[in-house]
């Protein structure tokens, strides 16, 4: 091999899984591919779960319009900036340099990390419980749940280190496969239960008349979908064409993730009718419901489907992580992040405290999600100075106060609270009822996106945020 | 990442740059009106399903 052409691969794989800005002509992607990476990446155990989660809040019907036009909605108006990323070929937390400072995207880059990537250790965690339901169908004895789950955390981490081209690969073969048993599996828990008991389910304590149970649904579809908010841009700026990218991103989580956690639903309607019991283990579900034989499914659906999602999950959160730690190479940031999670599912207890953590978490997700919105049609109107992204010398206009956006980072805090403040998700006390109905991320989400809208009017704090003016073409 | 990294880091990040401020550059074809107009009336859709799905 040529020096020359060495060090183009070089340059090109640090575009692949790195910080630079991917040129049109390396673009991997039509909308087809990035919507199976996308739909590969969002279908995992946990939309069982959220499924199961959703059946003990609502109906039936009303399950099914929240789990598909509650989470295109706040698909819709959250991954409209992806089109920057396409644009530019960069990454959000490189537009995001702008908004938080570059010291600023780095603390919220590492509380996203810290908040959103033990996700994958109850994948993990959900990974091990389905393959120990299924050596006990098998008559097997069980194995350590830690041992299984490191397995799932390590064999995605394995794909995601070989690159793009092994996630891509394996997400062209899986995704229709997954698509596939997922119909079967649907029509199988249709047809176990007299259809009507499905479609007229009611959870145990509905009141007709009170909408609360509803909106906490609708709240749940709103935080199930924004949590990919760090990482939404990695796929999407490998695409040719903006709208393939965006629409990806929407259906690959609002159609194809959504498919998965009405599955949930069904199955879980289904065992409570024959067995009395909630159940979520798609496993156990499928062995119970069908013949014991089909809990053979789960393989496909639980650990391809798993390991999947950790591998494009390291992917995302690998380059994510690039954006603010340069210096260290993709391929240990992966590694760091599975030991992270290795750790988690040793500890074998991420499950039990997971809910009010993540709950929390998604408070910081919609401001964050506000900020890129508003930021990139109304403030920034599209435009970005690459030089000052990239810190390249003579470029200062997103150095602010000691590398931090004090305005931006205010805009995060204030959303947090407003969150907080209608809705307490712990006690699970609704605080500010009229707000309750815009639900707490959709409120943290427009009040965020106002009051950053209404300070970047106001002059000397517009002359903070705008030293970019010059430089943008 | 050591200083010749760094430089030859600035030096491909500039290089990038350069093409992609080219008038000849083909950038991807952009978001249009039309896909502006599309986006707006699935989130149209998807407001009046959510409201409606209270009332069921």
């Amino acid at each position: 091999m040529s020096k020359t052409s060495s060090v183009e691969q070089s340059a090109e794989k640090e575009a692949m899984l790195g910080t630079l800005p991917v040129l049109q002509s390396e673009r991997l992607y039509g909308f087809m591919d990035a919507l199976l990476i996308l739909s590969g990446y969002c279908i995992a155990t946990w939309s069982y779960t959220q499924g199961a989660y959703l059946t003990t809040l609502v109906g039936f019907k009303q399950l099914l319009i929240g789990a598909f036009f509650g989470a295109v909605l706040m698909l819709a108006i959250y991954q409209l900036p992806v089109i920057l990323s396409v644009r530019y070929g960069i990454d959000i937390w490189i537009w995001l340099r702008a908004v938080l400072g570059r010291k600023g995207v780095v603390a919220v880059s590492l509380i996203i990390i810290a908040v959103n990537y033990p996700w994958y250790a109850v994948s993990a965690d959900l990974f091990a419980s389905s393959m120990n339901s299924l050596l006990g169908i098998a008559h097997l004895p069980p194995l350590p749940a830690a041992v299984l789950s490191v397995f799932c955390v390590a064999a995605g981490t394995a794909l995601a280190y070989k690159g793009m081209g092994a996630i891509t690969a394996t997400t062209r073969i899986l995704v229709p496969m997954l698509l596939l048993v997922g119909v079967f599996v649907l029509i199988a828990g249709f047809t176990s239960v007299p259809a009507d008991v499905i479609w007229n389910y009611r959870p145990a304590g509905y009141e007709p008349g009170n909408i609360i149970p509803y909106i906490i649904s609708i709240e749940a579809n709103f935080a199930f979908v924004i949590t990919l908010v760090g990482g939404m841009a990695e796929i999407p700026r490998l695409t040719k064409r903006e709208n393939s990218g965006f629409w990806a991103g929407v259906f690959g989580q609002g159609a194809a993730g959504s498919f998965f956690v009405v599955l949930g639903a069904v199955m879980a309607i289904a065992m409570q009718y024959t067995t009395g019991e909630a159940v979520s283990d798609p496993t156990v579900m499928l062995a119970s419901l069908t013949v014991p034989a089909m809990g053979l499914c789960s393989l496909l659906l639980v650990a391809f489907a798993n390991i999947g999602t950790q591998a494009v999950g390291a992917y995302l959160y690998g380059v994510m992580l690039k954006a603010s730690f340069k210096r260290i190479s993709y391929r240990a940031l992966i590694i760091i992040l599975a030991v992270y999670v290795g750790l988690l599912c040793i500890w074998g207890r991420i499950t039990e405290y997971f809910g009010s953590f993540l709950t929390i978490g998604a408070c910081v997700y919609a401001p964050l999600a506000a900020l890129l919105f508003t930021d990139f049609f109304f403030v920034r109107k599209q435009k970005i100075s690459l030089r000052s992204a990239y810190s390249l010398k003579g470029h200062n206009a997103y150095e602010y106060t000691g590398g931090f956006n004090i305005v931006g980072l205010l805009c995060i805090v204030f959303g947090f609270c407003m969150s907080l403040a209608i809705y307490d998700p712990i006690a699970s006390k609704v605080h500010i009822p009229v707000l309750f109905v815009f639900t707490p991320t959709g409120f943290s989400f427009l009040s965020t996106a106002a009051l950053y809208l209404i300070l970047c009017r106001i002059p000397f704090i517009s002359k903070y945020m705008l030293k970019d003016r010059s430089e943008c073409r | 990442m050591d200083n010749n990294t760094q430089n030859s880091f600035e030096r491909e990040l500039e290089r990038r740059l350069g093409i992609m401020e080219a008038p000849d550059y083909e950038a991807a074809p952009c978001f249009n009106k039309t896909d502006y107009i599309i986006t707006a009336a699935v989130i149209l859709i998807c407001i009046a399903a959510v409201i409606g799905g209270a009332f069921l």
